[in-house]
């Protein structure tokens, strides 16, 4: 079965394949990052320091 | 310390549960500390072990007769093939691998806000994580070995290491997750998760056996697969285990140390994401110009360079982290621990891209480079990024001022100065000795043809090293006795601070997403899905759902290694078959296990690569045909000794048997170590027939082997003897007859080392079975 499959493969491309499912992946990636507003940003970087729960939209309560 | 019990309540928390009819709970809880305290100290004591071991494997480099005066069984135990694993497992699984464990007990709860899962799935994990160590520190020492580097422990430890990472470490870490009160999943968690998914990965692929015994067993893979195998593994154990880890540790406890938000959330992200990526394929630059296919080596070469982005992107990030606190850098030792640290990762991952350039690795490889390389990544980023952390930590896990702070600050910087004198010597030792090895005449002959010369010539460079080295130890004692005054100061009593705040709800609803712009516009639905995924809500969501986020990691990791994998697998042209290539006999296998036993690969490589000079030097380049039938492979990673892929032939067997006895006669000025006991150690022939099953079952063709393995090797041992003996040597040896000394064993195999591809099988052979090699050699006199 597996063997079937295998063999049908054209592992000739794999390399072009993986360099475009990275780039893709990446830019998603990049993407996603550049899209968060500043002020969740902002509160997600500020939960090392609080020692109270931060409320993902509403900050750290003291 | 931090601020005394917190109320806190958390609004959209509370809002969610008055709809739903229920108030939010209010749950106390405290962190368990305990653990924290038992991993700091174990990094400590592992600390100095490792360094300490270091000292000593390079002691023996200079010294290789330091031990010679011991009994032959007790020398044998302390012989640099066996020790330097003892070393380099020691620095990365127990010093770096409890100081991981120390950073992520302390940082998870409190990024959590809940305590650890179990307490008691922490101590099994504790214990168990230490009894690993003491198995890896008794096993290497008496041989048992897979002979391939960093996972050179035998079955029976990996499967305890696979329960005890996965099943209690990554067990009690995931429900610790699942249970938080913290909704959102800071960056330092993502570290942690990849680091948990990837290591198990790599651990339990790298190290698929079939055993012969509880203390060996022969590798799945062979030759090139095996090589591929074991890189990938390598390099994502530097990426996985040394590098992702301590990111996380960074992004929790440096922003902890400078009291502010990390520089750059969504540096981080990125930074995260890119390296889960890039990593997994970089492997193969650690083969370059070896057997392995081409495409592989130029695509872990295109990856690694890619990786200087993201790791510069990071140590940006950290660095930046800083600003406007860098006054307090001068006053804080934990602050100047971290930005050094930070700084050699920055060094170490700038160094590691131009490494992987082939035309770089041409020179570097197989030197000290390398070696230069890994330890200003391991001293410098893992160390000291460690040792900040642990300065950081100790008052406050031991409620008390560090005991001294200027012991602290001198500790940085004889850390600092150990580091530097350290490498410094190494890269002159690295280029000198590959520049020397490349060296040609005017006539296009070697300018160095005795290896020797070249080892001589680094010998001054190791003694600074063993100076450096000798530094840094110096530093880690600080610590330790830092860290005991600290502890003999603490209260009688700790005191447990405790926090309430609202338990997660399970219908949590995310705020409502932002109406698409396109709304009320008249167009097709999916433009609007469309625009609601590019708004990347769905970004937010993913990141603080662990099962998601430790799938979607897995993936990444796993699709990314299947496309090197796969091909390297199942294209046969990979690895063209060479008709003339037999395997090894079974006194020749035997002997091959013993050469992975004594751990010969830590000083010599069995791979010529297709340069002039290596061609010169060592005879025809390594075909990936030739290692069809090594378990492991040994192709080895720094020659400290020649290249041994062509040996067979070289030398008399006579004089392989002295020069086991005592190299330097041999070979004057050589630095490797005597193998006496060899010449005095019974083979167990009986075990050949087990051995040679076991390898056949993987695919290696036998016949006659399989019933008359033992027969079959007592008859080329008396063969080697009378061939020794015949060239001037004696029939015993301190009493004992030589024909049945391992070192017999070891001889044929060393004989038959990359003969095969010049072998011309006789016609009338062809048609029957191939004879063993050596029956060809008609036995004279058996003594
Ligand atoms: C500490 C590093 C070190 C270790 C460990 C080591 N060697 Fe060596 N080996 C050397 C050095 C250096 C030389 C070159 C000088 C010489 O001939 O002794 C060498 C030379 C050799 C040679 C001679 C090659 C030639 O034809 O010139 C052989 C064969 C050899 N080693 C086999 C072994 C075997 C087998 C083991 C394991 C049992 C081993 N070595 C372990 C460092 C090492």
């Amino acid at each position: 079965m597996l063997k079937d499959v295998f063999s049908k493969l054209d592992y000739s491309s794999f390399e072009e394949i993986a360099l475009v499912i990275f780039g893709l992946s990446f830019l998603a990636i990049v993407w996603g990052a550049l899209r968060l507003k500043p002020d969740a940003t902002k509160r997600f970087g500020s939960i090392p320091i609080e020692d109270a729960v931060v409320d993902p939209w509403e900050g750290a309560k003291k | 310390m931090s601020d005394a019990s917190v109320a806190s309540s958390n609004e959209n928390e509370a809002r969610q549960a008055t709809t739903a009819g229920q108030s939010a709970t209010m749950e106390s809880f405290s962190y368990n500390d305990g653990i924290v305290r038992m991993f700091v100290t174990a990094t400590i004591v592992w600390g100095l072990v490792a360094t300490l071991a270091g000292v000593l494997v390079a002691l023996l480099l200079v010294l290789p007769a330091l031990f010679g005066g011991l009994e032959n069984s007790v020398s044998a135990l302390l012989s640099f093939g066996r020790l330097r694993p003892v070393h380099t497992n020691a620095a990365i699984f127990a010093f770096a691998g409890n100081s991981i464990f120390a950073a992520i007990y302390y940082s998870t709860q409190r990024l959590c806000k809940c305590r650890m899962w179990s307490d008691w799935l922490g101590q099994l994990h504790f214990w168990g994580w230490q009894a690993i160590i003491v198995a890896a520190a008794v096993t290497f020492p008496l041989g048992m070995t897979q002979g391939k580097e960093y996972a050179e422990l035998e079955w029976p430890i990996d499967l305890a290491i696979a329960v005890v990472w996965l099943g209690f470490f990554g067990g009690n870490f995931f429900m610790t997750l699942w249970t938080r009160r913290e909704r959102h999943m800071y960056v330092a968690l993502w570290f942690y998760i990849a680091t948990i998914v990837t290591v198990t990965v790599l651990h339990v692929f790298n190290n698929l056996v079939v055993p012969v015994g509880l203390g060996k067993s022969y590798s799945v893979y062979a030759g090139v697969q095996d090589a591929l195998m074991q890189w990938w593994y390598g390099h994502n154990a530097v990426a996985f285990f040394l590098t992702t880890p301590f990111l996380g540790l960074m992004y929790y406890f440096l922003p902890k140390a400078a009291e502010r938000p990390v520089f750059s959330y969504k540096l981080s992200i990125i930074h995260f994401w890119s390296l889960v990526f890039l990593y997994i394929w970089a492997g193969p630059h650690h083969l370059h110009y070896t057997a392995l296919p081409e495409w592989a080596s130029t695509f872990g070469m295109l990856f690694s360079v890619m990786l200087w982005m993201p790791s510069w992107g990071g140590m940006i990030n950290g660095l930046l982290t800083l600003r406007g606190a860098w006054s307090k850098v001068t006053s804080d030792p934990v602050l100047k621990f971290f930005v050094v640290g930070i700084t050699f990762y920055g060094m170490a991952t700038f160094e590691g891209p131009l490494l992987s350039v082939k035309s770089v690795n041409a020179l570097s490889h197989y030197t000290d480079w390398t070696i230069a390389h890994v330890h200003s990544g391991a001293l410098g980023w893992n160390g000291f990024m460690t040792f900040g952390m642990i300065y950081w930590l100790l008052p406050r896990l031991y409620q008390t001022k560090l005991w001294s702070k200027s012991m602290a600050e001198w500790h940085f910087w004889l850390g600092t100065i150990g580091i530097l004198l350290y490498i410094v010597p190494i890269y002159a030792a690295g280029i000198t000795q590959g520049l020397m090895w490349r060296a040609m005449d005017d006539l296009g002959r070697l300018q160095y043809p005795n290896f020797v010369e070249t080892v001589q010539s680094i010998v001054p460079f190791w003694w600074f090293r063993i100076l450096g080295g000798g530094i840094y130890v110096t530093g880690v004692l600080m610590l330790a006795l830092n860290a005991t005054m600290t502890w003999l100061n603490r209260p009688s009593k700790y005191e447990v601070q405790v926090f309430t705040a609202p338990r997660l709800l399970g219908g949590y609803q995310d705020a409502p997403i932002p109406k698409s712009k396109l709304e009320g516009v008249p167009v097709i639905e999916a433009a609007l899905t469309i625009d609601r995924v590019v708004k990347m809500d769905w970004h937010r969501r993913w990141e603080r759902l662990p099962l998601q986020f430790t799938i979607l990691t897995t993936l990444a990791v796993i699709v990314a290694s299947l496309f090197e994998i796969i091909p390297t697998f199942l294209i046969r042209s990979n690895v063209p078959t060479i008709a003339s290539v037999k395997p090894y006999t079974p006194l020749e296998l035997a002997g091959r296990d013993i050469y992975v036993s004594e751990g010969c690969y830590n000083c010599h490589s069995q791979m010529i690569r297709p340069m002039i000079a290596e061609t010169q030097r060592y005879g025809e380049y390594s075909k990936a045909g030739e290692f069809i039938y090594d378990r492991p492979f040994q192709w080895g990673s720094r020659r400290i000794g020649p290249d041994l892929a062509r040996e067979g032939g070289r030398q008399s067997s006579f004089w392989h048997w002295e020069h086991l006895n005592h190299p330097e006669q041999s070979s004057p000025g050589s630095v490797m170590p005597s193998y006496r006991h060899l010449l005095t150690e019974r083979l167990n022939f009986g075990e050949i027939q087990k051995r040679i099953q076991a390898v056949h079952f993987l695919g290696a063709p036998y016949e006659q082997e399989l019933t008359d393995a033992e027969a079959m090797a007592h008859k080329q041992a008396e063969a080697v003897a009378a061939e020794i003996i015949a060239q001037g040597g004696k029939v015993a040896y301190e009493g004992k007859l030589i024909k049945d000394s391992t070192a017999i064993a070891l001889i044929a195999y060393l004989q038959r080392l990359g003969k095969d591809l010049f072998r011309v099988e006789t016609p009338a052979l062809a048609v029957e079975k191939p004879i063993p090699f050596v029956e060809a050699q008609v036995p004279t006199a058996v003594p």
